[in-house]
């Protein structure tokens, strides 16, 4: 993959700001790839740790991608937005493979370490909440994006606020009210008649 | 459900979640009116609020639990012209491997690391490029060698690092329990190696375990030194918002304030992190737990506030080590460490258990710390060096009364201490009465020297202070080269320090307001003085010198005749007779004995068994013999020296290790041959100077760099030789005087204003080139030509004694034979 330079990542993303659909769908890929080695080598280093955050990942895909240097707060807030269903992506993706993986009977998986045996597979759920937060897109979109920025993106209430241009206080609201939805929506999906 | 109806079920779901519990049958029912459906809705979503959540708990999805992918390794690629072959590694800024150079017969272990693209443009790289020869410099066996770096096909950048084998610190000190000493020993080594290259430049800025390696010889290894700096080159501009610093913050648990808040880094960002490193080292834990990555709750914590101390989070930490790390992690630059190094010597303090530097604020702690130190050291403490930490501990008590109101005490307190600690800790059983102390006391010497030095600079108008400088140095002046005390033969030396010392007392005591310890003070020095002009060839001045100091010494008797003051009076007693005698004033000398004697029976019925009395009692019986010798009265002398000799066995037979015992009963051996000599008995003097040989060999055997000794053991040979010649044995007198000779011409040289030794080294040649006579005329005449040499200054400054004043006539004449031939 060519390398994206910061100006092409810039320039995307003030294209997709000035409507231009397209653009967001030539700097997904980029995001994409940037954040899945992040999250990757992040998580290799820090497994110890516990100290992960995608938040950290975010910005710091942001800044690899973009740099710093001339631009606009309008622009960063797109990019998180995006950062946020991208984190997700490289999520759920990710769970789905290993879930293929585990039912493929020509893979065996041996998890050798403890932590890692102890730690409940995380992957069921996160791929019945990726269903449900695309039913909620389907009813509510800004309240969809809240939750990528909050869960996917680990952004704070106020920085939500910020990225999704409203007040915190609607955020706490939309958080509180989306949080109901889905656990109520992934009861469903993990009933057995689903 | 549709977008529209969603919109009212969350309008009322909202609503009955603000509201308690109890109310909310009756909001649902006012709310929905008579949907049903609508109202199931919300219950169930009520519901689902109130249960357990599970994934949605947490408050993000890797907090969750949540898996993230790892990138695929990339062993067996090449970059550059490195072979992958292992992945050992992955960090934040990118992937180490285990490499190889492809086309090395050698096959040399390399390290690369592979940083993550995007981390740099190329503009960094050609900048990398030039700054790596800085870098690359850094040539130090405990830092990783940067050998090459570039970018690889893909366009990301690559470091090639020297390959070291070793585990990460702190999981090196968990795997093999290494003990708090051994880290904190571990710790001064990475202090050291950072020191080293601060001192070349290069700040490392990420500085964490995770970089230093310990190797399985034990010994750390720090990595990427100067990369960080490398990679954050030119962005200093822009504004500092908080995701701005996150490129800086290459690891934010050891990062500065100075760092998170994208501020100017120095190397007072390395010894931050020094401290955050320490903090685990020894807690076991991070000072700060990052745990949301938000830049603000970083900014709060790492700027603002303050960290619990080790001790909270671990046993057995101890305040010292509190206040170390604290000092070191202060969110202040300015008030951390000066340097690594500085944090290194504090963990040393620490070690050795001495006051630690982080706690300078403390009076009551410093003065434990001192009192608990010295009562280890006091015990080795003798004489001048013992009195000199007696002196020091007034100066303790007196500066902890002063502390309070004058700020600049609190320096001179603590350069007091330093050279209190100097002189006690570091060389505490080095010391004057022990053998073997020459060459470490010429190291306290030199420490004590540099620390009066800047004390004294800032002495003016701290009228005790300077007291005490004056006390020290006089001190100091008598391990360098006091007469009467084994000493360094650096009698330049001493008598400059003597000479700083009379400055720094004379106007104090001349002033209406002049202190007991200002007068005391002020006489030993003049009466050690005396000394020293003695040995210089300055008999006159010595004798002026010492009266003065008997001057004040009478005065201080007369006004409370305590015994030790009784006993100071008499010693001044016995300078004026030395003196007075060197200067042949017979009759003064015999007067100033007169006195002294009396003084010293008078101590000696009220305390017959004390050595110092006794030993002054010893002398002050041979310098009587010297007063008799110098009357004529041979016989009389010799008696005297024969008592004096007997008390001292006596005194040696009680504590063998002594060395001023042996060498005062040493001269009384040789007083003795000399007074045979002259009543020309040579068999009895061979003997007494046989026997004066051995007691300084033994001064000699137990302290190869005792000037005195080795001096002692020079006249002992030459006067073996004289008798021998007078006893017609010339063979066995020359071998004793080429002895004697190849023992003087270092001491000589070694201390040119020594005219005592200058003289007896004339006085040798001369006796050489006449024993071997005309059979070796051009050996003889370089030896009285050396005579000469030596014998002039003396003569000049009017120090030349009557029988050396006949060699030089002598040595004059045959000097004028030797031109002529």
């Amino acid at each position: 993959m060519e390398k994206p330079s910061g100006e092409e990542v810039t320039a995307l993303l003030k294209e997709w700001s000035a409507g231009d659909r397209g653009a967001l769908e030539r700097l997904m890929p980029l995001v994409y790839g940037e954040l899945r080695q992040l999250a990757a080598s992040h998580l290799r280093s820090e497994r110890g740790d516990h100290t992960l955050q995608p938040t950290a990942l975010v910005h710091e895909a942001y800044l690899r991608l973009v740099g710093q240097r001339s631009v606009s707060w309008a622009n960063r807030a797109h990019f998180f937005g995006i950062a946020a269903q991208m984190m997700r992506r490289v999520l759920v993706d990710h769970a789905r493979r290993r879930l293929a993986a585990k039912r493929s009977p020509g893979t065996l998986r041996i998890d050798l370490g403890d932590e890692a045996a102890a730690a409940p597979d995380r992957a069921p759920e996160l791929l019945a909440l990726d269903r449900a937060l695309t039913e909620l897109e389907r009813l509510d979109p800004r309240q969809a994006r809240v939750v990528e920025l909050r869960f996917f993106a680990g952004l704070s209430v106020e920085e939500t606020a910020e990225v999704a241009g409203v007040s915190t206080a609607t955020v706490k609201r939309e958080w509180r009210t989306a949080r109901a939805f889905l656990r109520h929506e992934i009861g469903l999906d993990a009933s057995p008649w689903a | 459900m549709t977008p529209d109806e969603w919109r009212r079920v969350k309008e009322i779901l909202d609503a009955a979640l603000e509201r308690p519990e109890s109310e909310r049958p009756d909001y649902l029912a006012a709310a929905c009116g008579g949907d049903a459906a609508l109202r199931e809705s919300v219950e169930s979503l009520v519901r689902a609020a109130e249960g357990d959540a599970g994934l949605l708990d947490a408050t993000n999805a890797v907090a969750g639990g949540v898996e993230v992918p790892e990138a695929p390794t990339r062993a067996g690629e090449r970059v550059g012209s490195y072979e992958l072959v292992e992945e050992i590694a992955r960090g934040g800024m990118g992937v180490v491997y285990l490499a190889r150079r492809a086309d090395d017969e050698f096959q040399k272990k390399v390290a690369i690391k592979l940083m993550r693209s995007g981390l740099f443009s190329e503009l960094d790289v050609r900048r990398f490029r030039s700054e790596r020869q800085i870098v690359a410099a850094l040539d130090h066996p405990n830092i990783a060698r940067l050998l090459d770096g570039g970018t690889g096909a893909a366009g990301e950048p690559y470091f090639v690092m020297e390959y070291v084998e070793g585990r990460p610190l702190l999981e090196h000190c968990r795997a093999n329990g290494v003990s708090l000493p051994r880290r904190l020993g571990l710790f001064r080594e990475i202090c050291a190696t950072v020191q080293y290259a601060h001192q070349h430049l290069v700040v490392h800025r990420d500085l964490k375990p995770g970089n230093i390696l310990v190797t399985p010889d034990g010994s750390a290894r720090l990595l990427d030194f100067g990369i960080a700096k490398l990679l954050s080159q030119g962005d200093g501009a822009e504004a500092a918002e908080p995701t701005a610093t996150l490129e800086r913050m290459l690891t934010p648990e050891y990062a500065s304030p100075e760092q998170v808040r994208g501020q100017p880094v120095t190397t007072a960002s390395d010894v931050y992190s020094l401290g955050v490193i320490l903090y685990e080292l020894i807690a076991g834990e991070k000072p700060y737990r990052i745990e949301t990555g938000d830049p603000a709750d970083l900014l709060r914590l790492v700027c603002e506030q303050d960290p619990d101390r080790p001790s909270a989070r671990a046993a057995g930490i101890s305040s010292d080590l509190d206040a170390i790390v604290l000092k070191a992690m202060r969110k202040e630059p300015e008030r951390r460490y000066a340097s690594a190094a500085a944090l290194s010597e504090d963990v040393g303090r620490y070690l050795e258990g001495q006051p630690v530097e982080a706690r300078r604020g403390s009076t009551a702690y410093r003065a434990r710390k001192f009192v608990r130190r010295h009562r280890v050291g006091a015990a080795a403490t003798v004489l001048v060096l013992g009195a000199l930490a007696g002196g020091i501990l007034a100066t303790l008590s007196e500066a902890r009364r002063a502390l309070a109101a004058e700020a600049r005490a609190e320096r001179r307190f603590n350069d007091v201490r330093k050279l209190a600690n100097s002189f006690l800790f570091e060389f505490h059983d080095a010391i004057q009465d022990l053998p073997g102390s020459t060459a470490a006391r010429a190291l306290v010497v030199r420490r004590a020297l540099e620390y009066l030095d800047s004390l004294a600079g800032e002495s003016s108008g701290d009228r005790a202070l300077r007291c005490e400088l004056a006390e020290a140095y006089r001190r100091v002046g008598d391990v360098q080269g006091n007469a009467y005390t084994a000493n360094l033969g650096d009698v330049d030396g001493a008598a400059a320090s003597y000479r700083k010392a009379i400055d720094l007392l004379e106007p104090a005591v001349a002033s209406p307001g002049a202190t007991d310890t200002e007068r005391t003070t002020l006489a030993t020095t003049y009466l050690v003085d005396s000394g020293l002009y003695l040995i210089r060839g300055k008999a006159p001045e010595a004798l002026a010198e010492a009266k003065r100091g008997l001057a004040l010494r009478e005065r201080l008797s007369a006004e409370s005749p305590t015994p030790e003051r009784q006993m100071d009076l008499a010693q001044a007693w016995q300078y004026v007779a030395f003196d007075a005698t060197a200067a042949g004033k017979h009759d003064e000398a015999r007067a100033a004995l007169v006195n002294q004697a009396a003084i010293l029976e008078e101590q000696s019925r009220e305390r017959p068994a004390d050595r110092v009395v006794r030993r002054s009692l010893a002398q002050n019986l041979y310098l009587t013999g010297d007063a008799s010798s110098n009357a004529m009265d041979l016989h009389g002398a010799l008696e005297r020296y024969r008592a004096a000799a007997g008390m001292q066995e006596a005194l040696l037979r009680e504590d063998a290790s002594s060395v001023t015992i042996h060498r005062d009963l040493a001269y009384s051996y040789m007083a003795i041959g000399n007074t045979e000599e002259a009543l020309a008995d040579f068999g009895a003097a061979l003997d007494a100077h046989r026997q004066a040989l051995a007691t300084f060999e033994a001064m000699a055997a137990a302290d190869r760099k005792s000037t005195d000794a080795v001096l002692g053991v020079a006249m002992s040979h030459h006067n073996c030789g004289s008798a021998l010649a007078r006893l017609a044995r010339p063979t066995e007198a020359l071998q004793e005087y080429r002895r004697a000779r190849a023992a003087y011409e270092p001491v000589v040289a070694a201390s040119p204003s020594g005219a005592w030794a200058a003289g007896m080294l004339g006085s040798l040649y001369v006796q050489i080139a006449e024993l071997e006579g005309s059979g070796n005329g051009e050996e003889a005449c370089a030896l009285y030509a050396g005579a000469v040499r030596l014998f002039e200054p003396i003569a000049a400054a009017g120090g030349l004694a009557p029988k050396r004043r006949e060699q030089l006539a002598v040595a004059k004449e045959r000097l004028a034979l030797c031109a002529n031939r």
